[in-house]
Parts: structure tokens; sequence; C-alpha cells
């Protein structure tokens, strides 16, 4: 038991300075361009240079910042921030479990909570666009997002029912720029996830949506690109939460601006 | 919802009794509530007093829980938490939409023309900007004039565009950016009660503003 407090206290002086020091952690993503998948007639989508972190968020990394932030302990948190399953999988307030991997990827966050973790680090969470960009890197290239050959791997993935115990992170193959995880772990929280929208795609439908959204001459999503199905997935498991959910395999990582 | 939020408070003072034990026991001090926006009769406050605890502290449902900062059309630092104690009519917008957007304004307008006055005096109606950029306090103050919005009774936001995402997730509200000059965005209408919780919702365009004027009107009395 008395090894707890010590430990804490390491983490604690740890994690103090990471919030200071240059990007610890984080890969510096440059500038570049892609085609996000529900993009139509070839429009592509700047994304300008910022850092990513290299791995998802942890349990322990997410220990330390409820310990910290008593507010956002599972006991305190407002209810408004964060649904029952908030840390769910944890068993009390400040006690992770023996069934829960420390170095595992934290989940049954809300965004809400995901947001004050990045803020709290001095960060920020990744926009869809810089999520989306750095997720369609294969292992040897910048986009392969329409590479038959790898988003046949992610849907493997995502076909596969997840595991009783979650694997430590960083435990894949990086990706093209270094990153860790971005696919074959947990689904990631982005800062703009309630901007996507899922419409409908007749016409039909589109007459009942004009009552719901003011869709100023635009069809958002009805170009969905075939090519990139595991996008597909993903823009519409974004489209279904809300920002208070806690879901058992989403996840997140934080972003920050480079300047 | 008027059980509702009371047993919020109930809750929330024994939270409250409880953080201040732990937090006595392991010496910290740290955040207490600002501001007070709360109504409460005066057992509770004296219940309150006890505790040495602000009355401010919103309830567990109430999205006055966001600590971010809005400038209004005079350029005034607020935060959310000073529209507490009015029922709120929010609706988010640009105002340079030419679309959907007059129409929301619009049913706002109907629903104040509709409400008796008693009601009005105890309602207020907030529009956020999701267009920072462009919507500058200048311009919040050029749209209300245009639209005979007065200070008493509307207010109207700039902020952060992670604040405004904050309060879009927490209204539910979905937006996007399309092009330089146009946003996609949910044509909601939120209702909240003087707590700042969602009392109500109206996520479509409508001609009929009974059934909105009715909720406004019972929350406000």
């Amino acid at each position: 038991m008395y090894r707890k407090p010590i430990l804490l206290l390491f983490l604690l002086a740890g994690c103090s300075l990471l919030a200071r020091a240059q990007p610890n952690g984080m890969v510096a993503i440059e500038r570049d361009t892609f085609m996000p998948f529900y993009s139509s007639a070839g429009d592509s989508i700047r994304v300008e240079s910022f850092y990513l972190d290299t791995h998802p968020v942890t349990n322990a990394e997410f220990l330390k910042f409820v310990t910290e932030n008593r507010q956002w302990r599972r006991s305190q948190a407002k209810s408004v921030f964060v649904d029952e399953n908030y840390l769910g999988h944890w068993e009390g307030d400040l006690d992770i479990g023996t069934n829960t991997a420390p170095e595992s990827p934290v989940t049954n966050v809300s965004w809400f909570a995901a947001r004050a973790f990045a803020k709290w680090k001095g960060k920020r969470l990744p926009t869809l666009h810089e999520w989306e960009y750095v997720a369609s890197a294969s292992a040897s290239k910048p986009l392969a997002s329409r590479d038959r050959a790898f988003v046949r791997q992610i849907l493997d993935w995502y076909s596969r029912p997840n595991p009783e115990q979650k694997p430590a992170v960083g435990e894949g193959r990086p990706n093209y720029h270094g990153v860790y995880d971005m696919h074959g772990l947990i689904w990631e929280w982005v800062r703009d996830f309630n901007t996507v929208f899922i419409s409908g795609e007749s016409r039909a439908d589109q007459g009942e949506l004009k009552q719901f959204y003011c869709a100023a001459g635009s069809s958002v999503a009805a170009d969905a690109d075939k090519a990139n199905y595991a996008a597909f997935l993903r823009y519409a498991f974004r489209g279904s939460l809300e920002a208070d959910f806690s879901v058992g395999n989403l996840g997140f990582r934080c972003a920050r601006d480079k300047k | 919802m008027t059980i509702y939020s009371y047993q919020n408070t109930v809750f929330l003072f024994l939270v409250t009794a409880v953080f201040l034990a732990g937090a006595c026991s392991s010496g910290e001090k740290q955040q207490a509530a600002q501001s007070d926006g709360m109504a409460m009769s005066d057992d509770e406050h004296a219940a309150h007093a006890d505790m040495q605890m602000d009355a401010g502290e919103p309830t567990g449902e109430s999205i006055y829980n966001v600590s971010s900062t809005w400038q209004n059309r005079r350029g005034e630092s607020v935060t959310l938490n000073s529209l507490g104690g009015k029922v709120q009519v929010v609706a988010m917008v640009y105002t340079h939409c030419e679309h959907a957007c007059p129409r929301i304004l619009a049913d706002m307008q109907r629903i104040r023309d509709g409400l008796p006055e008693k009601a009005l005096s105890a309602t207020n109606f907030t529009i956020i900007s999701i267009d920072p950029e462009r919507d500058t306090p200048g311009r919040l103050t050029d749209f209300a004039r245009e639209n005979n919005l007065s200070d008493d009774q509307w207010t109207l936001l700039n902020g952060d565009e992670g604040d405004i995402l904050e309060i879009a997730a927490l209204l539910g509200v979905k937006y996007k950016r399309i092009s330089d000059t146009d946003f996609t965005h949910s044509n909601m209408i939120t209702v909240l009660n003087k707590e700042g919780e969602v009392a109500y919702q109206r996520r479509q365009l409508t001609d009929q503003q009974d059934k909105i004027i009715d909720v406004i009107h019972d929350l406000g009395s």
C-alpha cells in the first residue's frame, strides 16, 4: 500500500515537467493536403503543421489527471459532462483496479473529460481533419487511405470483437509519421466530432432534413467515398456520439499547435 | 422540473459535505464555486450557510458548469453563469446566414411576442454565434439594431471556437463550416430553465410556437 503515494509523487512530478517541456511523446506532423473520405469533386483539405501524441492517453496518465483534478473523478464529475459509464472499468475514483493495465489506453471517457485532460496538459484534442490525415498513413506511405491492403487491414480490426483486456499502447507498428495505434486498439475522440453530418443520401430525405438543418444549399455527406469504407465507419460512429458518452472502446490522444 | 432541481440541490449539498470533509483531511483547498445565480429558499440558505459554501455552484445538469468566457455585443466579458436566474431561449446561428437563421430568429421573436408580460420579464433570449471571426461585438451590435433586439431581452455572444464547440456539444447542436462564408447547422432552439438545465428543445423549424411558449411560461412562473 505505501508504494502508491510514492509512485504518485513521481508521476505528478513527471507530468508537470512534461507539460512545460517541448513536446515530449509527440511528433511534428508537417503541413500537407489530403482528401477526406466525404470530399466531393476532388476537394482537398489542407492540414497545417501541428504536434500529435505518439500514443493514446493511458489509464495511468488519466489517473494522474483525476488525482490532480478532483472535479473529474468518477464520483465528482458533473452529470452534464459525463454519463453513468464514465471510467466505469475502474474500481474506484483513484483505483484503476486489477482488470485494467495501467499502460492500456483509457476509455469510457467523455469528450468533455478528454478535452479537460488536454487543457490540463497544455494541449488540445486533434481536429477531425488532423486525426484523419494522420490515420490515413500506413507504415510506409503518408496517404494510404485508398490503398486496398491498408484499408483491408483496418476493416479486419473493425470486424474483430474487443479483447477483454486491452493491450498496452505502442505495441503495434508505428505509421509513416511515427505515430502508434491510430488503428487496431481503440477509437478516438476528436475536437470537432460534433460537426460531422451523416445525412440520408436520397433526395426525399433531404427535404425532410431541411427542417432540421440549415444546409445552405449543399449536401454534406452525399458523396460517400466507396474506396474508403473504413473512414465511412469512423464518420458514422462519430455521428452517433454525444459529448457526454463514455464508450468502452473510445479513448483519445492530444495535439498541440506548432508555432 | 422544480422537484428535479430541488433533488439536485440536495444531492449537491451532500456531495459538498463529503467533498469538504475530504478536502480538510488532505489539506487541499480548491475550487470554491463563484457567483450566485440559483434561487434558494431561506431554509436552504441556512443549511448552506453552515457549510461556508457559496450558493452559486451550478446543478449537475446545468450547462453553466462550463468555465468559458464570452464577449457580448458591447465587448464585455461575460460567463454563461451570468445568464442564470432567467429562463433562456437559446439558438446557435451566424449573422451572415441567408438561409435558416433568419427564420430561427423570426421564430424567437414570435415566441417573445407570444409570451405574456410576466413570463417575458422572467425570460431572456440568447444567440450564440458559430462564426466568431465575423460576428465581432461590433457586428453583433449592428445585427441587434437591424433586428430590434433590445439589450434587456437579447444576449448576443461571441466566443472562442473551442468554447463554441463545447456549448454546441452540451446543447446537441451540430454545425460545420462548408465554405468561407457558410455553415450548415442544426435549426435547434433550446429552452434552459433558470438553473441552466436543458428543459426543452425544438429541433426543427415550425410555424407552431404554442408548445414552446407554454414551456417557457411554466418555467418562468
